[in-house]
């Protein structure tokens, strides 16, 4: 079960690099999200998998069956993970929203031709409307 | 007494963090001298707060809040050492010169529609940063820290501030992605969050 999801974590790495390496930003967002998708297994995978126990046992309850419960499955890393999933989501929803503003100004989703400089940037804008800015 | 401290190191969290709240509603009416009053207020209040802190914390040493009492492995805890007092007492003084100055330097587009109370969210977020005791929670302030440091940027959607800020809103979504795999990294090797252990 570890290994197959080593092998599943390092896939998603290695596409979300590919991803992030295009020279387009969807693709670089859709890379970031399978990015934090990747982490997310990774941290699953870390917090020591188990199948079929309980994530807390009460003290009294330790018995269930005539069997004595020594182990449990680890409840922290889903937390982690839950919270993880939420900010990535709202993360990426922002950085979409960015792209699309960019988009609108500049009509191109290419890096390439966002080459300019913030402060080049600037001085192009002041160029542009006679130093009002 | 305990209580009372346990009170005071969530002061400098909870003091910006509701007065955000409240400012995001006065934000609503669109009234800049209400808003700039009461960011002013908030970040004065700072002031007093962290110092009766970092005097608790000349007198007692090192304070520790745990959450609805949780022991410290298990439950998110809030250390108050030196390193967080100094940094937080700093953070309130060049807080509240940062928000007289930002009185007239910010345009009043932006201070009418939502610059105060991101401007408090910020601080919440680098007060709790200092101020936390467990490493998925300094994940989490930071992340607050973030998404408020992007707002503040890339208000007013100029031209040049776009294209700013997406540069930096893509690099700190990698670096922000590294941490979290750190984190959990960390956390399978030692097995604990917590910061102090």
């Amino acid at each position: 079960m570890e290994s197959l999801l080593s092998i599943t974590v390092g896939l998603l790495f290695a596409s979300a690099i590919y991803l992030m390496l295009r020279r387009n930003l969807i693709k670089f967002i859709f890379g970031l999200s399978l990015l934090s998708n990747a982490i997310n297994l990774l941290i699953f995978s870390l917090g020591r998998l188990s199948q079929g126990l309980p994530p807390i046992v009460p003290e009294e309850d330790k018995i269930i069956h005539g069997k004595v419960i020594v182990d449990f499955a680890n409840p922290l890393p889903q937390a982690l993970i839950l919270t993880a999933i939420v900010i990535s989501f709202g993360f990426t929803a922002f950085a979409l929203v960015l792209l699309y503003r960019n988009y609108r100004q500049r009509d191109t989703l290419n890096t390439e031709k966002l080459k300019a400089s913030p402060l080049e940037e600037v001085y192009l804008c002041h160029q542009g409307s006679g130093g009002q800015g | 007494m305990k209580l009372f401290d346990s009170w005071l190191v969530l002061s400098p969290i909870l003091v910006p963090f509701a007065g955000a709240a409240l400012l995001v509603f006065l934000s609503y009416y669109q009234r800049i001298k209400v808003q700039q009053r009461f960011s002013l207020v908030l970040s004065i209040l700072q002031l007093p707060l962290t110092l009766l802190l970092a005097w608790r914390f000349s007198q007692k040493g090192i304070l520790v809040m745990q959450a609805s009492n949780w022991p410290a492995p298990f439950g998110i805890s809030f250390v108050a050492d030196a390193l967080s007092v100094l940094m937080v007492v700093i953070v309130a003084m060049v807080g509240l010169a940062v928000n007289i100055y930002a009185l007239s330097d910010i345009g009043k587009d932006h201070q009418r529609f939502a610059y105060h109370p991101l401007y408090q969210l910020l601080i919440a977020g680098l007060n709790g940063a200092f101020l936390t005791g467990d490493l998925f929670n300094l994940y989490v302030w930071f992340e607050i820290l973030l998404i408020s440091s992007f707002v503040l940027l890339s208000l007013g959607n100029d031209r040049a501030q776009i294209r700013g800020a997406l540069s930096y809103v893509l690099l700190n979504l990698i670096a922000s992605a590294f941490f979290l795999m750190a984190t959990g990294m960390l956390y399978g090797y030692s097995g604990s969050l917590n910061l102090p252990i």
